[in-house]
């Protein structure tokens, strides 16, 4: 049983693999198999069939159904998809958005971003230094309060952002690498001990940025107006549409509640420099 | 005999305050009969606003806009009837005039 954030997931596999990423990523998060209750009853094993016999894979189960599979290399990543796919299917308590969020004196920094825009490598760096990690993947706003509730997972970092990562932060815990994936090379970075224990500690959105990294980009803060903003949330939530009214008034709250920006990011230090100044500006 | 169009009032549809939010010149409007999200910026805010505040005629929504802070709009009535085309479009007008021809 894993405790991530507000889900319980009972996850069942008999494979090495994800056994051992589990135990490295999840460390702080394992809990008694016999909690009694769970939201994501999970599997995760070899895909049955002759083909598996001369081109291994594994199957990524949600109560006994299972979306394609995928080689049995992938098999850990494969969890982290499929988990991303639960959330999305089932978490509508919450207005979620496809952002990395990160917290510090109680606010929160919201990075909502589509694959390629830096956000996870901007994650995994202001989480190792001095930002506590909310989540990744997901911003898992509160209707009820417009809070930002985390969910601390592995960070996933793709390609040339593992070694700027294990390059900048040595003592960074990564996990094993994962080729030839569908987002080429893939790595998960263990979620700070701090997160993990802090995961019952919402925090105010106070931030909204957008990230866009681009190759020899000079990096630069431009404010965004709030109208933009709200349409381009909306565009990376999840449940937006399904929420209807509930979504369009708890985006827009946050929304007003929090000063928004494009980042323009090309180099990692001097974009952790303008987003540490953010947090040290706030009267 | 029955009003033209640029004589019949036009007005917004009924929207909950709080599926409205203004900050500077731009204002969110969210339909919840089809679940849009509208970005109205600039003067086609202004003009929704006004309507929203009571319902007025082609005329005098360009009346407003020659009165007004707007010396860079050159085609005033040309200018309204592309705000009118696009609320209609987006289908923010409670009555189309020119359903009533």
């Amino acid at each position: 049983m894993i405790e991530i954030g507000p889900f319980l997931v009972r996850l069942r596999s008999r494979l090495e693999s994800v056994a051992s990423a589990v135990a490295l990523h999840y460390e702080g998060q394992l809990r008694a198999p016999d909690t009694p209750f769970c939201d994501f009853h999970v599997r995760l094993d070899r895909s049955r069939g002759i083909r598996s016999r001369w081109r291994p894979q594994a199957r990524f189960y949600l109560d006994e159904t299972s979306p394609k599979p995928l080689p049995l290399s992938q098999a850990y990543p494969l969890f982290e998809w499929g988990l991303n796919w639960c959330i999305a299917q089932h978490g509508h308590r919450f207005l979620m958005i496809h952002a990395a969020v990160l917290e510090r004196d109680g606010q929160a920094l919201i990075m909502p971003g589509v694959p390629g825009a830096g956000k996870s490598t901007l994650c995994a760096a202001l989480s190792l230094s001095g930002w506590r990690l909310l989540s990744d993947e997901f911003a898992l706003v509160e209707l009820a309060t417009g809070q930002v509730t985390p969910l601390p997972r592995p960070v996933s970092l793709k390609n040339a952002a593992i070694d700027i990562i294990a390059g900048h932060f040595p003592s960074a815990t990564l996990g094993t690498r994962t080729h030839d994936t569908t987002k080429g090379t893939v790595c998960h970075l263990k979620p700070p001990a701090d997160s993990v224990a802090r995961a019952a500690e919402s925090a105010a959105p106070a931030w909204v940025v957008f990230p866009r990294f681009e190759t020899g980009a000079t990096d630069q803060l431009v404010e965004l107006p709030r109208g933009q903003a709200l349409l381009r949330l909306a565009d990376s939530a999840f449940n937006y549409s399904i929420l209807g009214a509930r979504g369009f008034e708890t985006a827009a709250d946050l929304i007003g509640h929090s000063d928004c920006f494009e980042l323009s990011y090309g180099n990692l230090d001097a974009s952790l420099g303008l987003l540490n100044e953010l947090s040290t500006s706030q009267p | 005999m029955f009003p033209g169009p640029q004589q019949h009032p036009l007005r917004i549809i009924p929207l909950p305050a709080a599926h409205q939010r203004q900050w500077d010149d731009e204002l969110v409007v969210y339909d919840q009969r089809c679940g849009e999200t509208h970005l109205l910026a600039g003067v086609v805010g202004e003009i929704f606003t006004l309507l929203q505040t009571s319902p007025r005629r082609m005329d005098e929504l360009i009346a407003h806009l020659q009165t007004g802070q707007h010396p860079d709009i050159d085609d005033p009535e040309s200018f309204i009837q592309q705000v009118i085309l696009e609320l209609r479009r987006l289908q923010l007008l409670d009555s189309d005039p020119l359903d009533s021809e």
